[in-house]
């Protein structure tokens, strides 16, 4: 693998992360981390959608028109999210987290990264380094999203993935954990540790 | 090529927008049996949650308790009469909330026109428990809220309740919060003399006895009044199931 490409795949992971580094997608992160398996779900939602979304649009991007080049982005993102959704309604082991997800899962197409690495990347790439450019950002994305999940489930019900974990300790629930301001805390935290470790993104 | 005439665009988006809806048609009516298979089993765990049932994971294991447990599911007119059977086992018919909407429609807009609500069919179930769990279905705050209530007569056994879209940590307390669903344990229904047959009011705003109606969410004051609404409305249309099973 040449130095360019994994460069492509690793640096939105960590060094150019699209929450903590481009602040990109904070709503729906703060929304859907209650839960360590709603955050995963969303995740690989995430994940199947902007590589997709960046490979389509990748092959096709010689012949769209430039005056209705976003309609085309959003009609192409729009049928990515709906297939998400309309599988994870088919298969019953997701049609309860998508009912608990609800309406974010659609709103995967306001998710600022999706649109963002089309217009960044993948209109002026070829379609391999767009796949794995949309991959690695929905994953750097999913990466966050798991941490946060990680702490607000723990914290907030004392349980990981629905398993009893502290609760049977006698720790006492935090519900200031489970409503998303706390989420944004978190957040806030990760930048923190990330700018600590990586001298770079701080500024003077 | 020149990408940027008008007639390349307009042909360009045609033929885009025709792809994409070709695509999501085929995968929508592909998935469809494996929908409203989740969805049956989904609504059928509510059901049975309401009526007090511990209810087991996976769709076949859903069905088979419900199998098992129910008695008779039928639906009635609006004078209690039996109109047509559901089918207890296979095939079974369940109210599904687009369903539900389709009767709540018409009846919300005839007491909104002040006449009495004339539905077609309503469904009832009942279970090997004695319970009777009745559907309902109405507006809260940001999109329709539903659910099922279970009785032996007229004293409510449990209720269930679920939404599409209400406020996660407030109107959402109707799904989320067992406390909320377990104050509508032992409450009566169509109390002699009172005005409405239930209520959910805020403390201190109750107008009726204290075994007639329950305290409203606080900070959920318009889930809260639709889910009332939704209540009343529904134990209106099932008016007479009521009064004939007395």
């Amino acid at each position: 693998m040449n130095a360019k490409l994994k460069e492509t795949i690793l640096n939105p992971i960590f060094k150019g992360n699209p929450i903590t580094v481009l602040v990109l997608g904070i709503c729906s992160s703060l929304a859907v981390t209650v839960t360590l398996k709603g955050a995963l779900v969303m995740a690989l939602s995430v994940i199947a959608v902007t590589g997709l979304s960046s490979l389509v649009l990748s092959l096709l991007r010689n012949t769209i028109p430039g005056r209705v080049r976003i309609i085309v982005q959003l009609v192409v993102v729009a049928m990515m999210v709906i297939l998400v959704d309309q599988l994870l309604k088919s298969f019953e082991a997701t049609y309860a987290i998508d009912r608990q997800l609800s309406v974010y899962i659609g709103l995967i197409i306001t998710n600022c990264i999706v649109m963002g690495r089309i217009e960044a990347f993948a209109l002026g790439n070829k379609p391999v380094p767009s796949l794995l450019d949309g991959l690695a950002n929905g994953a750097g994305y999913g990466l966050i999203l798991i941490i946060v999940a990680f702490f607000r489930e723990l914290l907030g019900s004392g349980t990981l993935f629905g398993i009893d974990v502290l609760k049977g300790l006698g720790y006492v629930t935090n519900n200031l954990v489970i409503l998303p301001p706390f989420a944004l805390i978190l957040l806030g935290c990760i930048v923190w540790v990330q700018r600590s470790i990586q001298k770079d993104l701080q500024e003077k | 090529m020149n990408t940027n005439n008008n007639g390349y665009t307009i042909i360009y988006t045609a033929i885009i927008v025709i792809v994409v809806a070709a695509v999501l048609a085929l995968v929508s009516q592909g998935l469809k049996a494996n929908q409203e298979a989740n969805e049956q089993a989904d609504v059928i765990s509510q059901m049975m949650t309401a009526a007090g049932y511990d209810v087991p994971e996976g769709n076949a294991n859903v069905l088979n308790a419900y199998s098992e447990r129910i008695v008779a599911a039928y639906t009635v007119d609006a004078e209690g009469r039996k109109i047509a059977d559901l089918g207890t086992v296979d095939p079974i018919e369940i109210f599904t909330p687009s369903q539900l909407k389709a009767i709540y429609k018409p009846a919300a807009a005839a007491v909104r026109a002040g006449e009495k609500p004339a539905p077609e069919a309503l469904p009832v179930f009942k279970f090997e428990n004695g319970t009777t769990v009745l559907p309902v279905y109405g507006a809260g705050l940001w999109g329709p809220i539903w659910g099922y209530i279970s009785f032996k007569g007229n004293v409510i056994q449990g209720a269930y309740f679920d939404h599409e879209s209400e406020t996660a940590g407030l109107g959402a307390q109707i799904k989320d919060n067992p406390e909320f669903q377990a104050r509508f344990q032992g409450k009566i229904v169509f109390a002699e003399g009172a005005e409405k047959p239930f209520e959910i009011a805020k403390p201190g705003a109750h107008k009726l006895a204290a075994e007639n109606g329950i305290d409203a969410i606080a900070g959920a004051t318009m889930t809260s009044a639709g889910l009332s609404d939704a209540i009343v409305l529904w134990l209106g249309l099932y008016e007479n199931l009521f009064k004939a099973e007395e």
